[in-house]
């Protein structure tokens, strides 16, 4: 890790998919605000070369949507080794944060602290449009992960 | 005489989106046929109806985060036939310049990390192990070079058109911003790097070619049928529709032309699509011939059988290369990773003669005009295969009718036959009898599908016509119950 490390946001999701875009969302506001601390990447899905970018960051935070939370939830991603990653791995679509995380590991020996703001969602149909539950949750969590920047920056 | 079985695999791992697959025995317990079913609906065409043509780009290109460029480029070719504007030249070749970047990535993704697992691990191998993780651990600097290939395509695509690729750079009548110079010799910067990392995986190819992996060439998906794509004035291989291309080609396994030049505007004429009740995902055929004999594959093997040269030296000596060991016409899917890795070549070699002419970082890159025609059709070529675009719009520029045909799509008949033909070689009467199956046969049925290297994530529409079947089976294989509804 370099001094310049800097914290990273990756907001997941496709925003033509109603509430599977709310990921992708929160981090473009985020990177529409005046945080510079941070670098923020916005993508449809995750893909290995993201490893390249954890490689070199302090620390990574996950934006994503989730039918399985009730509220929007921050929690750590625990280190996993290859094996236990390799459980998951479904490189390409499936890729998960859990495995990125063990690649930068075994490819890069470097694993820095990782968290995942996951987004209540509901509705996954065509079109931008957010649920209600999912907007407000969206709201609450780009204040979350502004107050993570601030913490790790 | 024993009832039928159907033995599923679901669900297939490491192609993109979702799909399953089963395995009919006859009575005798041998293979009948196997199917690669996908349940996936995604119906993006409807979605579109109503929206300006102009956000078609934009909208095409979230339809997938795999392949987002080869949409948003094909977008933006049918936006200008809309408009019915010539674009300027160099946004034309910027727009190569990023579809090279894009097919760079994508092959990248396909053979580092999704099918190098197969290779270099074995068939046996742990289903654990067979995968990134394993591939780090057999050959770990074959791993770290995929993601540096694809991350240089992708860098590539990130100069061009921003981080944001979805903000739509492509548009109808050229591209919003024209490259810089410091950008263009960052971009030529990567380049040494990424030759090396290609012809490492080359070379570590075509060794296993040439020992462990000899029985694949005949038994994954080896077979006659057409071949479709585009094709390059001289006979070049080419992979955009503009000023170099000459149209497209239908082959036949024997080398013979069956349609030459033909038009994207006319591809209803010669393209026909056939539905199937176990898959959402349609068979496109070559109408002339029909739906038996009339199937086709496209993507980089279809490409590199159709063209007589790539038309750069490195390829085009890997191309003599692959003719050798699959003849003028490769009728071997499993060269579909070979044909990947010439392609990556290509694209490379393209590339430096790109950045090398003055034209590419003019300041002239798009061209103005009102909506001039209501129905076009753009075509070209995404890493998988042949792309189609058709926009039917009004006066206004309001879309009223939208068709895709996605190359995923016209390799399905290609995708079953390699299925079927592994099942038929591996799966063995007595096999069949027992109740656990060799995970060798399954990673083999797998990998099958994996050298088409099927996205699905955008491959499934025709909202509200799509019939869907649901069979449910007992533990030991019997159908118990089966529903369907169009």
């Amino acid at each position: 890790m370099t001094e310049a490390a800097r914290p990273l946001v990756i907001g997941i999701g496709n925003v033509l998919r109603g509430d599977d875009g709310a990921g992708y969302r929160v981090a473009e506001a985020l990177s529409n605000g005046i945080n510079h601390c941070l670098e923020v990447i916005t993508v449809h899905q995750l893909t290995p070369e993201l490893v390249l970018y954890i490689g070199s960051a302090s620390h990574v935070l996950f934006v994503d949507a989730s039918v399985e939370q009730m509220w929007v939830v921050l929690k750590p991603i625990a280190a996993q080794n290859a094996t236990t990653s390799s459980a998951a791995v479904g490189v390409g679509h499936t890729i998960t944060p859990n495995v990125l995380m063990a690649l930068a590991q075994v490819l890069y020996h470097h694993c820095p602290p990782a968290w995942e703001l996951l987004i209540p969602a509901q509705h996954w149909g065509h079109g931008p449009q957010l649920s209600g539950l999912t907007a407000e949750a969206c709201s609450q969590a780009l204040l979350m992960a502004k107050a993570w920047g601030h913490g790790h920056a | 005489m024993s009832a039928s079985r159907i033995i599923q695999i679901d669900p297939v791992t490491r192609i993109e989106g979702h799909a399953k697959i089963s395995i009919h025995l006859d009575g005798a317990g041998r293979v009948k046929i196997a199917r690669f079913h996908v349940t996936e609906y995604r119906g993006f065409e409807k979605f579109c109806e109503g929206r300006p043509f102009t956000e078609m780009a934009a909208i095409t290109a979230r339809i997938c985060g795999i392949c987002p460029v080869s949409h948003l480029l094909t977008a933006a070719h049918t936006g200008d036939k809309i408009l019915s504007v010539a674009i300027p030249p160099a946004a034309e070749k910027l727009r190569r310049l990023m579809n090279l970047a894009q097919i760079t990535q994508s092959h990248a993704l396909s053979f580092f990390h999704l099918s190098s697992p197969d290779f270099l691990l074995g068939w046996n191998s742990d289903p654990l192990r067979r995968n990134i993780f394993g591939l780090i651990a057999a050959n770990p600097e074959l791993a770290r070079s995929g993601i540096r290939l694809r991350q240089f395509g992708q860098g590539v695509i990130e100069t061009l058109g921003g981080r944001k690729i979805h903000a739509a750079w492509a548009v109808p009548g050229g591209v919003r911003t024209p490259l810089t110079l410091e950008n263009r010799d960052a971009i030529r910067a990567g380049l040494p790097e990424a030759f090396r990392v290609v012809e490492q995986g080359l070379n570590v190819f075509k060794q296993l070619l040439d020992h462990q992996l000899q029985e694949e060439l005949t038994v994954f998906g080896h077979f006659p049928s057409l071949f479709m794509g585009l094709v390059g004035h001289g006979d070049r291989w080419e992979h955009t529709n503009g000023v170099s291309c000459q149209g497209l080609r239908v082959m036949n396994s024997d080398g013979q032309i069956l349609a030459d030049a033909v038009q994207e505007d006319d591809y209803a004429d010669f393209l026909a699509e056939a539905v199937q009740p176990w898959s959402y995902l349609k068979f496109p055929y070559y109408r002339p011939l029909g739906p038996e004999t009339g199937g086709y594959r496209v993507g980089p093997l279809a490409r590199l059988n159709l063209c007589e040269r790539i038309g750069t030296e490195r390829a085009d000596r890997e191309l003599q290369d692959m003719r050798q060991r699959g003849g003028r016409v490769v009728t071997a899917s499993f060269l579909y990773h070979l044909a990947r890795l010439i392609e990556i070549l290509a694209c490379l070699e393209q590339m430096e003669v790109l950045l090398d002419d003055p034209e590419i970082c003019s300041s002239h890159v798009r061209a103005s005009a009102e909506v001039n025609c209501l129905e076009a059709v753009g075509v070209s070529e995404a890493p998988r295969g042949t792309l189609f675009h058709h926009y039917r719009v009004d006066s206004n520029g309001l879309i009223q009718k939208v068709n895709l045909i996605i190359a995923t799509g016209q390799n399905n008949g290609a995708m079953n036959r390699t299925i079927t033909q592994i099942a038929q070689h591996y799966l063995t009467p007595a096999e069949t009898q027992a109740t656990r199956l060799d995970e060798a046969l399954l990673n083999r049925i797998e990998a099958g599908i994996r050298c088409y290297d099927p996205c699905l994530s955008c491959s499934t529409h025709a909202a509200g016509f799509m019939p869907l079947q649901v069979r449910l089976f007992s533990n030991s294989g019997e159908l118990l119950e089966e529903r369907a509804r169009a």
